[in-house]
């Protein structure tokens, strides 16, 4: 049977950029190790797994260039080496502690494959798991897009130089690393602005992701809604978030991730234990915190403390009958549209990586049963990459889509409220006077090492406008993490800007910040210049 | 400067201040807008020291007229009253979905007007049929508010 449809399933895999070479333990570095093993690789093994069985994946997954970056590091490959070894040794010490009629001895037996098969395709690929998705994209399994330089929300950026500077910047990267030009490009937090949709055009890019209502409510009306490509003025395709797939995973009351079978993510070993038999596998300052082995299951709405354990057997059994349901509600929506529209529709699941595996633990369980069931029940669904879905649409007219984001409200209200607003000031400030620099220095004959301050001035300016900084001040968690980060790349920038306005290099503190901030290479600070090249 | 080589926190301009008062130390006097939702925009300005000290001496009337024009013609959209002082403000577009730039008029003490800052233009976002109503759930912001945070 010819597929009535095509499943487009995008997972945006983003970590701010936390590598810190001078501090050799620190909180926010676990986010990274975390999920390396239990989303990163899991979603490897998945893809290895299905392609063995000649089953073509065809996920299409954004990587952000500050988690590729942290991805291919020498100094997060070693620690996060550490930090799982330590956690295999700890679930191997669990499970003699636990006796054999234990109700946690079976999570324990699959914490410890967990951390071993993270350690085993670690050492694989000598800690570079840019490595095998490389390599997943060169066999045709994948399609690997990318995401905004360092994920600013670009409607927040007032200098259009910014915006181009963080769309070009993540192309050439890019580029670089994986040996060919991005087609697809993921707007971080989904947030379109017409200027976004300009300079992805400039910088090569044939199709990006936007919010659900963004499409819908474009000017025209896209002829076939949400569930075909549109071109956008310019020539740009837009996917729009499925809604309905979207709140089947997505949603706190309706979503499969809440089913009480699943693992409960908040209550932890690490506050479970005996302190002294825990305390050599927390950080070197002794306080509990989560280290990742969770031995219950979500239960229902109770109270941490009456959570019931966890079985895993159960919960595999539960990501497959949600894996099943989730196709058949894809099928009637396929269904439905072909019925209505004589189209044969993309439906495009959008989530963030880090959901399948760290938060949602049976997440790549599911996701894996997804894929698997296809090709077995020979559905007439067709897993497609976006990029392959690119060209489906017959529909010519080109729509100018409505600013959006996915964010609460479907703006930019997380990103730009009382909580976070003060930041804006400040990295306006230093974008200006990076784009000042850029326009000044850009024709100069300039020494290697005024160019090697000036590059680093421009990565500083691209680290103060990550998006992360405003969403942690939001969300009140790691406050002064994000406060501290803010102030460290604005004042690092004002730094160098200094060295090149005194003409008194400080090559010290230039190594060390290079050092320190070493994403993009191949940084040349003229992105930044008003009537740049790039 | 930290052991490790890195600079401390050192320009005031950039420390992560909590009140709005310290962006009296910028450089040189900004009127920025930035989009929140269909209702409500971000309004931020700065001073100067030397235009604060103004302010403060009296030379400078305290009341800063806001004002919010169509960009594509500059027709008037909204006029608002601030104390000079007030720094930051959420205002209301009158139309959502237009674009916007605004002027932030300062006045001498007697009353001529000394200067007009002037802003970035600003695209207002125009709405869904859908607002007011429960929203489709957000994912990045539900994910990262339960997992690491």
């Amino acid at each position: 049977m010819s597929a009535r449809g095509h499943l487009c399933i995008v997972l945006h895999a983003h970590l701010p950029f936390v590598r810190d070479p001078h501090k050799e333990w620190f909180l926010e570095e676990d986010w990274f190790f975390e999920a390396v093993a239990e989303t990163y690789v899991p979603l490897i093994l998945l893809i290895e797994r299905l392609a063995k069985e000649n089953i073509r994946p065809a996920l299409t997954i954004s990587l952000s260039p500050t988690l590729c970056a942290m991805l291919e590091d020498e100094v997060m490959a070693a620690r996060c080496r550490r930090y799982l070894l330590k956690r295999y040794e700890l679930a191997e010490e669990e499970i003699s502690r636990l006796a054999d009629d234990d109700p946690f001895l079976k999570a324990a037996v699959k914490y410890r494959d967990l951390f071993s098969q993270a350690l085993e395709v670690f050492d694989r690929f000598s800690g570079d798991l840019i490595t095998p998705f490389k390599q997943f994209q060169q066999n045709n399994w994948i399609e690997i897009i990318t995401s905004s330089a360092t994920h600013a929300v670009m409607p927040l950026l007032i200098h259009p130089e910014a915006v181009r500077a963080q769309i070009s910047l993540a192309a050439a990267d890019y580029q670089e690393r994986f040996g060919r030009k991005p087609k697809g490009f993921w707007l971080p937090e989904c947030a379109f602005e017409p200027r976004a949709a300009q300079y992805m055009k400039l910088a090569g890019f044939n199709y990006f992701f936007m919010e659900n209502h963004g499409l819908a409510y474009a000017s025209p009306a896209p002829r076939h809604g949400v569930y075909m490509p549109s071109r956008v003025r310019g020539g740009l395709c837009a996917f729009a978030r499925d809604a309905e797939s979207a709140k089947e995973v997505w949603s706190s009351k309706f979503g499969y991730p809440g089913d009480e079978a699943y693992r409960e993510f908040y209550r932890d070993l690490g506050y479970d234990a005996d302190y002294e038999y825990i305390k050599p596998y927390l950080h070197p300052d002794g306080i509990r915190r989560s280290i990742g082995l969770k031995y219950h299951k979500i239960t229902g709405p109770v109270e941490l403390a009456h959570k019931q354990p966890y079985d895993p057997d159960v919960a595999a059994e539960t990501a497959m009958r949600h894996a099943q349901d989730f196709l058949k509600k894809r099928m009637a929506q396929v269904e439905k549209i072909y019925a209505e529209q004589n189209i044969r529709p993309v439906i495009v699941g959008t989530y963030d990586a880090e959901l399948f595996g760290h938060w949602w633990f049976e997440g790549p369980q599911f996701l894996e049963n997804v894929i698997r069931l296809i090709r077995q029940e020979r559905l007439p669904l067709q897993m497609s990459t976006a990029g392959e879905c690119c060209g489906h649409s017959n529909d010519t007219a080109e729509v100018e889509p409505e600013e959006s984001s996915w964010g609460a409200g479907g703006y930019f209200d997380t990103w730009c409220n009382d909580k976070n607003d003060w930041i804006y000031p400040r990295v306006n400030f230093v974008t200006e006077r990076m784009i000042e620099l850029a326009n000044r220095y850009q024709h100069q004959d300039l020494t290697h090492l005024d160019t090697r301050i000036l590059n680093q001035a421009a990565r500083e300016t691209l680290l103060a406008q990550s998006s992360d900084w405003a969403f942690l001040l939001y969300v009140g968690s790691h406050s002064e993490f994000a406060k501290r980060k803010i102030a460290e790349h604005c004042d690092n920038f004002c730094a160098l800007a200094k060295m090149i306005a005194e003409k008194k290099p400080d090559e010290r503190l230039l190594h060390a910040l290079e050092e320190k901030d070493n994403l993009f290479v191949n940084m040349d600070f003229r992105v930044f210049a008003s009537a740049s090249t790039f | 400067m930290a052991e490790n080589g890195t600079p401390q926190n050192t320009a005031a301009t950039l420390q992560p201040c909590e009140s709005w008062a310290q962006c009296l130390c910028a450089t040189k006097d900004r009127l920025v807008l930035l989009p929140q939702n269909p209702g409500a925009m971000f309004v931020y300005w700065e001073w100067t020291a030397q235009r604060a000290a103004l302010f403060e001496k009296g030379s400078l009337a305290p009341t800063v007229k806001f004002k919010l024009v169509y960009a594509e013609n500059r027709a008037p959209a909204l006029e608002l009253d601030f104390d000079w002082k007030t720094f930051r403000a959420y205002v209301p577009p009158p139309e959502p979905g237009r674009y916007y730039q605004a002027f932030l008029q300062v006045n001498n003490s007697e009353g001529q007007v000394q200067t007009a800052l002037e802003s970035n233009v600003m695209l207002s976002p125009r709405g869904k049929p859908a607002d007011g109503e429960q929203a489709l759930p957000s994912s990045g912001e539900r994910l990262r508010s339960s997992m690491w945070l």
